[in-house]
């Protein structure tokens, strides 16, 4: 990082001293060539071949799905597992349009060259980090809402609770309400593997639960301290409280209803105690790293039939107003040596096709950099992996046809991704928890 | 019964320090809820460590320092501001990494924690690990960084719906031009010919520099109330509806954007003294509370670093620009057990509780005079089970301390 800022400040002098020439505005204005498909009235990207039935579209592998034998598992078998990238990925830096002149132009700091990366269709490569997994993933481009805003706040909360334009009046969040409809007799539907329950998690009745690690009492150091089981006999009866009529400091509704939800919770997490307590270890395989090991914890659950249908991986920090080209590198690194690690893991067990991998993210980032990073931005591409029809699918956004902010327009509203995730893959119906006229990509999964 | 002048001041306590000691009940029981909001606002800043003497990696020095103010039998409002202003002019350690710039950072908090919010903004806009942290280290007009200039108005000063893209793009070319020597002890240099020339328009003024733009932003309209209602948020639990939120920043904008007397005007409101449980009682908030509980020093096997981890909220490390979120969510199943494991970790000594009426004994330690049956039935069944002295007494904390009571603020 260090040496970054010292490589930026040289050229920031350079600049001040007029010797370079970064040339952000001024190229842009020449560079308004006919997009290269903005959606529906434009002509066809390349990558627009699969709606027309092209099963794998530019991809760098001949067979969509690899050794995945019979493809995706049964519906009620199904498990959805999200990356969230927080911070807003960069789709650019992710999904690189190594043939068009306007990304060289336009980021001439970051720009990567065509043979640092992974072939992905004509005029575009694979963030090199992803090669362990790029023949079983699909990369959807130009997600994004037709409103975008540039807050992750603002975008966050619009993705966490599947709502495109932030008026749909949601309290839940999309995942949640996933977890809603697919609940049955399992202790936890939804878990997300972080601090702090997530709001994309929140449901009306589903239990869904957030754990950093899956060892919950460790700090008790054995499990036959007297203390341990005593305890768990004492939260068993402030957790059969949860319905009890209120009392003194916690008498107010608002009071009461903290309570509840803190006595609710105990309960449950005794219940998924047990469950976590005969789960198989974790497989090997796995690289040292944050996203590593959250995806063997989440290889642990899944093949230890823990029942959870949906789980939620906070992951990174892709905020990378500058430095991009090292942390966001070393990032896609880490997270497709984890992803690969996972299918082998699942794999082993005959798992591989019951499981999706789909990324999140608020936003992506602006497309001309500010020197070595770049600001906040509009659509992205989202990662799947697993049961897919692996390569680029999706309309491939325009260089040429940028926002008023200088940001990628959506190609893909961000609600049909979600219709593709909830009724495509976990056979939640798109009505029932997305707003109308949710559409399911049918390109995108090998069914 | 639970003595009502008992359950107000403990209840006082653990809104206004963030690490309670049972034997101050006794002492503002005995001289009355005014005096105690009176030295709450006023006891004096604890002593902070100078930065010499902190090496560069040297995280558990950092956190050590902090939890011990926290902790402290003597903390009061100034200790809890100083934490509530770490959460929202946030930086991370993910991006500065130098720990003597972030302890100096800590100190800049802790110098303007009652002082004066213009001061503090004009202080951390220029501080070392913020202008890393938030990209203005490097920034040139030219090509300026637009990170700050957003979070100061979105998330810092106005909040969402006062300021536009133009605005985002001006502040930024008017913060241009500072830069940290991470060669040389991370120094904050200003550079004149990275900065602007002449004036941008911002926020309807003219403005060139950055004092400018802080001195903007403060004169805000929306800037008194938007702070008044986030720091009433955070001591009385719940945001204050609209004709409130227009008192108090009304309040703070008449007095100079000083930060004492809005405190004093929240603290000393009914509404601060009203016993009602209203928010989760925040990890670090817990964790100072369960320490000063029992009578833990905090200086076991494991690092303070650690036991932050463990509980989710390590100080420096917020999950994003945005500082840790408020409400409900902290009361996830996960938390009761991990705190759980950190009462085991710090083995409380049942010398704290002596030998008789152990259940009483605790629930007063932990400040909790008026609790559900539900949890005094769980404390009176394990009191019971339990033979030996220190298992007894671990489960007993353990309860108490995980508690819906406890867990709420």
């Amino acid at each position: 990082m260090n040496a970054n800022r010292y490589d930026r400040r040289h050229v920031l002098r350079l600049l001040a001293l007029g010797a370079v020439s970064i040339g952000v505005p001024a190229c842009r204005g020449g560079a308004d060539a006919a997009p290269a498909g903005s959606g529906a009235g434009g002509s066809p990207p390349p990558s627009a071949a699969a709606a027309a039935g092209d099963p794998a579209p530019a991809t760098p592998a001949a067979t969509p799905i690899g050794a995945l034998a019979g493809g995706a598992a049964p519906i009620a078998e199904r498990i959805l597992v999200v990356v969230e990238l927080n911070g807003g990925n960069d789709g650019l830096a992710t999904v690189i349009p190594v043939g068009d002149g306007r990304y060289r132009d336009l980021r001439p700091q970051l720009a990567v060259d065509g043979s640092d990366a992974l072939p992905f269709g004509e005029g575009w490569a694979l963030n090199a980090g992803l090669a362990p997994v790029a023949s079983r993933l699909a990369a959807l481009q130009g997600v994004g809402v037709a409103r975008p805003d540039l807050s992750h706040f603002a975008m966050l909360s619009r993705w966490w609770r599947g709502d495109p334009e932030g008026d749909a009046g949601y309290d839940s969040g999309f995942l949640g309400r996933c977890c809603d409809v697919l609940a049955g007799d399992e202790p936890v539907t939804g878990l997300s593997l972080g601090f702090g329950a997530t709001p994309a998690l929140a449901s009306q009745k589903a239990t869904t639960m957030s754990l950093p690690n899956l060892d919950l009492l460790s700090g008790f150091a054995g499990d036959d301290r007297p203390a341990l089981a005593v305890v768990r006999q004492g939260w068993r009866t402030i957790a059969s409280a949860a319905d009890a009529p209120p009392a003194g400091s916690l008498s107010a509704p608002a009071a009461a209803g903290l309570a509840g939800l803190a006595r609710q919770g105990l309960g449950a997490a005794l219940d998924f105690a047990d469950v976590l307590a005969a789960l198989p270890e974790a497989a090997g395989g796995y690289p040292e790293t944050d996203i590593g090991r959250q995806l063997a914890l989440a290889g642990r659950l899944i093949r230890g039939d823990a029942g959870v249908r949906v789980l939620h991986l906070p992951y990174g920090s892709f905020d990378t107003h500058d430095g991009q080209r090292f942390s966001h590198d070393q990032q896609m690194q880490d997270l497709g040596a984890a992803l690969a690690a996972f299918q082998r893991d699942l794999d082993t067990d005959g798992y591989g096709g019951r499981v999706l991998v789909a990324t999140t993210s608020e936003f992506g980032r602006r497309v001309p950099a500010e020197l070595d990073g770049t600001d906040h931005g509009g659509a992205s591409v989202m990662l799947l992996a697993g049961p897919v029809r692996a390569g680029r699918h999706g309309a491939d956004p325009s260089l040429a046809d940028l926002d008023e902010h200088d940001n990628l327009r959506a190609t893909v509203n961000l609600r049909d991704y979600y219709a593709t995730l909830a009724e495509g893959w976990l056979g939640v119906p798109a009505e029932s928890v997305l707003p109308a006229g949710a559409t399911v990509i049918d390109e995108l999964l090998a069914l | 019964m639970a003595d009502a002048l008992e359950v107000e001041v403990a209840h006082l306590l653990r809104r206004v320090c963030l690490g309670p000691y049972p034997s101050q009940v006794d002492r503002w029981r005995a001289e009355g809820v005014d005096r105690l909001l009176e030295w709450a606002l006023d006891a004096a800043p604890l002593p902070s460590d100078p930065e010499e003497g902190i090496g560069e990696d040297d995280y558990d020095a950092l956190l050590n320092g902090w939890i011990r103010q926290l902790r402290h039998p003597e903390a009061a409002l100034h200790e809890r501001l100083t934490w509530f202003w770490h959460g929202h002019l946030t930086t991370s350690t993910d991006k500065a990494s130098f720990v003597p710039a972030l302890w100096r950072q800590q100190r800049l908090l802790r110098r303007h924690a009652l002082g004066n919010f213009r001061d503090l903004l004009r202080d951390i806009t220029t501080d070392a690990a913020m202008l890393v942290y938030l990209d203005g280290d490097g920034s040139v007009a030219d090509a300026p960084n637009e990170n700050f200039s957003r979070e100061l108005m979105e998330l810092f000063t106005l909040g969402r719906g006062s300021y536009g893209e133009a605005d985002v793009r001006a502040g930024a070319r008017a913060l241009a031009g500072w830069s940290v020597d991470t060669e040389d002890g991370w120094k904050v240099r200003f550079t004149k010919d990275d900065a602007m020339t002449g004036t941008v328009s911002f926020l309807g003024r003219e403005v060139g520099d950055a004092d400018q733009v802080v001195d903007a932003v403060c004169d805000h309209p929306a800037c008194a109330p938007f702070i008044a209602a986030k720091l009433h948020t955070h001591l009385v639990g719940v945001a204050p509806d609209e004709a409130r939120t227009a008192e108090l920043g009304g309040l703070f904008a008449a007095a100079g954007l000083e930060i004492k007397p809005l405190v004093t005007a929240i603290v000393t409101h009914p509404s601060f003294r009203d016993p009602t449980l209203r928010r989760p009682r925040y990890p670090a908030e817990w964790l100072a509370a369960a320490l000063a509980a029992t009578g833990s020093v905090g200086e076991h096997d494991h690092s303070d670093q650690y036991w932050f981890e463990q509980i989710g909220q390590r100080p420096f490390a917020p999950p994003n620009v945005g500082g840790w979120p408020g409400g409900p969510r902290w009361l996830s199943a996960s938390s009761s057990m991990a705190r759980a494991g950190l009462v085991a970790q710090m083995g409380p000594d049942p010398a704290v509780v002596g030998p008789v009426e152990q259940v009483t004994a605790v629930l007063r330690r932990c400040l909790l005079f008026d609790v559900s049956a539900s949890t005094r039935t769980a404390l009176d069944n394990a009191a019971r089970a339990i033979e030996d002295d220190h298992e007894r007494v671990l489960a007993l904390f353990t309860l108490a301390l995980t508690s819906p009571e406890f867990s709420l603020l």
